[in-house]
């Protein structure tokens, strides 16, 4: 959901926002090792943190849950490796079974460690800049209008979508339909009376929408990309994104963690 | 330059995916100024017809179009929508859809942007409309936040923002209540009246057309039956009647009453009705005629058990902020209740909290002994059906005898009985003809019906009615309440929740009214419909004839719930004035 409290961040300009996503983009790509990846995050953390959004934004990441245990799960079980210990212990008639591995777990670890460094900082643009801002911020990195608004959009329809969701459920709940039903197909057949409505509604709601933006003149395509001087707090996000992307850069071409380096851990 | 602000000539439409043609020959002139009311029932081509004034017909929804639109002497088949937006602004009837930013000032700022205004301008006047609608407090806020009437009203700011010269509202007030609907129809007359904005507004809500509205439109079929301005329009009382549009209650009870009394002119609000009326009764006392009961004169309090308790009810979506607190509520079998209040006062809180979908705070519901915290809600829907407010939410099945037949699955039923009560529903509910129609294609009236159908099918001790007649034209709306009155009559208890307060007098037997989450009153009809301070308190404002029966009630006349009422009260007083004059003084 799209927050009100915009903190801090509120007031930075939307292209240095950008900048910063990028730069964190970048870093989580180039370093693998977990010590350089946590410093990243520590410098996510810190920037929600002085913006004043960081409880708001670990409550948005409290959904990833799932997924973040789930990924820690394969990587355990499928990376070949030194066995920790087995998910199905020696005792039974199939036992030792399902081992989870000190590669696997380091590799799930790696991949937790990088869906925080991707996610966490998109979380806090979205929280903390207006739509038309960001828009502009986006085409000044010369995306198109029209895709700059689609991504917008898309990230409104989530809440939207979510709460329709609900509301069909009850709907259907009220008519005795239990949504959790055994076995995969009847996980997959419970769900249908479910997403059947709620696809129609979104094509129904996705033409309104299409109608609202040209009724709004959107298609006239003379939406200028103008910003306010630089402010003290968009300097200082400005530098440490270039910071950050200086570090992750050099350490590609030099092929070396400089942040591992720095720390005296290489 | 002409006084029309908009002509259209001879337009036929046929809509892309259709085989009829759904606009079949339209003629129309709005002049500068003006304030036009649009009526029609479902499917008159209403809709349609306003998006061809701004151009998203043809060239958005394409298809297959004749004639002509000429918006300020230009033809909108030579312009995009983009350009006619500076024109004519349209406002839909769904508020939530139209909304697509994620405040309300970017909402407002996405016209002027896009019409390349420099975002200091934008700002500027985005501010000036949200102060001007007064909703300039909400700025910061979600769209998806707000209420009903807020959101509808920043739909049409976001609109009026850019500076239309006409202003299309597309049945825009439909899920608000009656104060919101008020306050959107005097803000129209307001923008009519202040900046000379001309206001074309599609409504079901004939009382308020007939008291701002110069012109009345009227649609059936795709064409237009009568245009006159409106007094003269409503003489034409049988063009109504034909196309299924109501008439304002109060001219219905006039005419109903007019070999009796000798109008000055057909009344279409109170204040017109009024005078005659009390020079009429004045000085006269009533015979002992018929009366027709109110809703409220029956008694409840008969049966031992209630089928429904709801003991010491806290409930928070996210403490500390209470949605609904200390409630205290009984339901008999066979009851016919409404539950009032206004948008965001916790009556759909409360229907979803009595159905099980969410679980008390503190407190209690039992629902014919069991505690809905230890039921799931699909072993509740046994005994209590929940209509929802929107058919789409539900619709899914390839077939109307398909939707009848899921909850009848749900329940585990032997194959033979489903069938059975597919074949005896449909026939109950009149749907036997388009058992096979995959429901979305239904119009809105049936789909609701078949909603009430599916329900039905389960047959449920308890139905909750979650403004069922929302968005429906008056012939749907009153085939929903009688089903509605016939399922009540067969012994189910009926809880309907309504911003429909004419629904409400005609049908209740009891009403409770919510006001942020509290009981501010329970009562019998008659008597909470009769008390405008009680109304007044919760933002809801009594129906037209209820009003009129109050101001009578000076003359010692009783109130009464509907025209018909009023009609039967009002000859008890005439006929000692028009029988036995003499009589009487004497």
């Amino acid at each position: 959901m799209i927050l009100q409290k915009r903190g801090r961040l509120g007031n930075v300009d939307s292209r240095v926002k950008i900048l910063w996503f990028l730069a964190t983009l970048v870093a989580g790509l180039v370093f693998v090792q977990p010590v350089s990846l946590i410093i990243v995050l520590l410098s996510i953390v810190a920037v929600a943190l002085v913006g004043r959004v960081l409880l708001e934004t670990l409550q948005s990441m409290r959904g990833l849950a799932m997924i973040i245990i789930v990924i820690g799960l394969i990587f355990g079980l499928t990376v070949p490796g030194e066995p920790i210990f087995y998910l199905i212990p020696a005792l039974g008639p199939i036992g030792p079974a399902l081992p989870i591995t000190r590669e696997g777990m380091l590799m799930g670890f790696i991949s937790i460690l990088r869906i925080f460094v991707f996610a966490a900082p998109l979380l806090v643009i979205i929280m903390t800049t207006n739509n038309s801002d960001l828009i502009q911020g986006l085409m000044y990195f010369r995306l198109p209008m029209e895709y700059a608004l689609m991504i917008v959009l898309a990230l409104n329809f989530v809440p939207i979508v979510l709460a329709e969701f609900g509301r069909i459920a009850d709907a259907q709940k009220a008519r005795a339909h239990a949504l959790i039903e055994k076995g995969f197909l009847g996980k997959a057949r419970g769900l249908v009376p479910i997403f059947v409505p709620l696809t129609l509604n979104a094509v129904d709601r996705a033409d309104t929408v299409g109608k609202v933006l040209e009724i709004r003149g959107f298609s006239r395509r003379q939406f200028r990309a103008e910003f306010d001087s630089l402010t003290g707090g968009s300097w200082a996000l400005f530098l440490t994104s270039l910071a950050l992307l200086g570090v992750a850069v050099a350490s590609a071409i030099l092929r070396q963690d400089i942040f591992l380096m720095l720390f005296g851990l290489a | 330059m002409t006084d029309e602000i908009i002509t259209v000539h001879d337009i036929h439409y046929t809509y892309p995916t259709g085989d009829r043609p759904v606009l079949r020959g339209i003629d129309l002139a709005l002049r500068r100024g003006e304030f036009v009311g649009l009526v029609g029932a479902t499917s008159a081509g209403k809709t349609t017809f306003c998006q061809t004034l701004n151009g998203l017909i043809p060239h958005y929804t394409q298809g297959k179009m004749q004639g002509t639109v000429v918006v300020n002497g230009r033809d909108t088949g030579n312009l995009t929508v983009a350009d006619l937006s500076a024109s004519v602004g349209l406002v839909f009837q769904d508020a939530d859809a139209q909304l697509v930013m994620s405040t309300v000032e970017e909402e407002c700022l996405l016209g002027p942007l896009s019409q390349g205004l420099s975002r200091r301008e934008a700002r500027q006047r985005a501010h000036a409309i949200l102060e001007r609608l007064e909703v300039s407090h909400l700025i910061d806020r979600s769209p998806q936040a707000l209420s009903g009437g807020q959101k509808q009203r920043v739909a049409i700011a976001a609109v009026m923002v850019t500076e239309p010269e006409v202003l299309v509202l597309d049945e825009a007030t439909s899920e608000l209540d009656a104060l919101m609907v008020h306050k959107i129809f005097s803000l129209c007359a307001r923008l009519n009246q202040e900046l000379g904005t001309t206001i074309l507004l599609v409504s079901h809500e004939i009382e308020l057309l007939a008291r701002h509205a110069q012109r009345l439109v009227v649609m059936n079929e795709g064409r237009i039956v009568l245009d006159a301005p409106t007094r003269e329009a409503l003489k034409q009382h049988q063009v109504f009647r034909d196309v299924g549009v109501r008439l304002p209650q109060v001219t219905q009870y006039a005419l109903a009453l007019e070999p009796y009394l000798n109008w000055p002119t057909l009344p279409i609000t109170e204040e017109e009705a009024l005078p005659t009326v009390r020079r009429a009764v004045a000085g006269v006392e009533p015979v002992n005629g018929p009366v027709i009961p109110p809703p409220g004169a029956i008694d409840l309090a008969q049966t031992a058990e209630p089928l429904i308790q709801v003991d010491k009810v806290r409930f928070a979506y996210r403490e500390p902020v209470t949605v609904l607190q200390n409630v205290n509520l009984n339901f008999q079998r066979g009851e016919f209740t409404a539950i009032i209040g206004n948008n965001g006062s916790g009556k759909s809180t409360l229907m979803k909290m009595i159905l099980g979908l969410l679980k008390p705070s503190a407190g209690r519901v039992v629902i014919d002994g069991v505690d809905t915290r230890q039921a799931r809600v699909s072993e509740l829907a046994l005994k209590i059906g929940f209509i929802f407010q929107d058919p789409n939410d539900q619709l899914f099945s390839n077939s109307v005898g398909e939707e009848i037949a899921f909850g009848l699955k749900n329940l585990e039923l032997p194959e033979e009985e489903i069938e059975k009560r597919v074949t005896d529903t449909l026939a109950q509910f009149d749907l036997t003809e388009v058992q096979d129609t995959f429901p979305r294609f239904l119009a809105r009236g049936d789909k609701q019906k078949l909603c009430i159908a599916s329900i039905v099918a389960m047959r449920p001790q308890v139905l909750l009615l979650d403004e069922p007649t929302t968005g429906q034209d008056h012939r749907d709306s009153f085939q929903i309440m009688e089903l509605a009155q016939t399922l009540n009559e067969q012994g189910i208890t009926i809880l309907l929740v309504t911003h429909d307060l004419s629904n409400v007098a005609r049908y209740a037997r009891r009403v409770i009214v919510v006001n942020d989450g509290v009981i501010i009153a329970d009562g019998p009809t008659q008597e909470i419909m009769t008390d405008r301070e009680l109304l007044a308190s919760c933002h809801l404002t009594p129906p037209q004839i209820i009003q009129l029966g109050l101001d009578l009630s000076a003359n010692g006349m009783k109130p009464a719930m509907t025209p018909e009422a009023l009609m039967v009260e009002t000859m008890r007083w005439l006929e000692i004035s028009a029988i036995t004059p003499s009589g009487r003084d004497g």
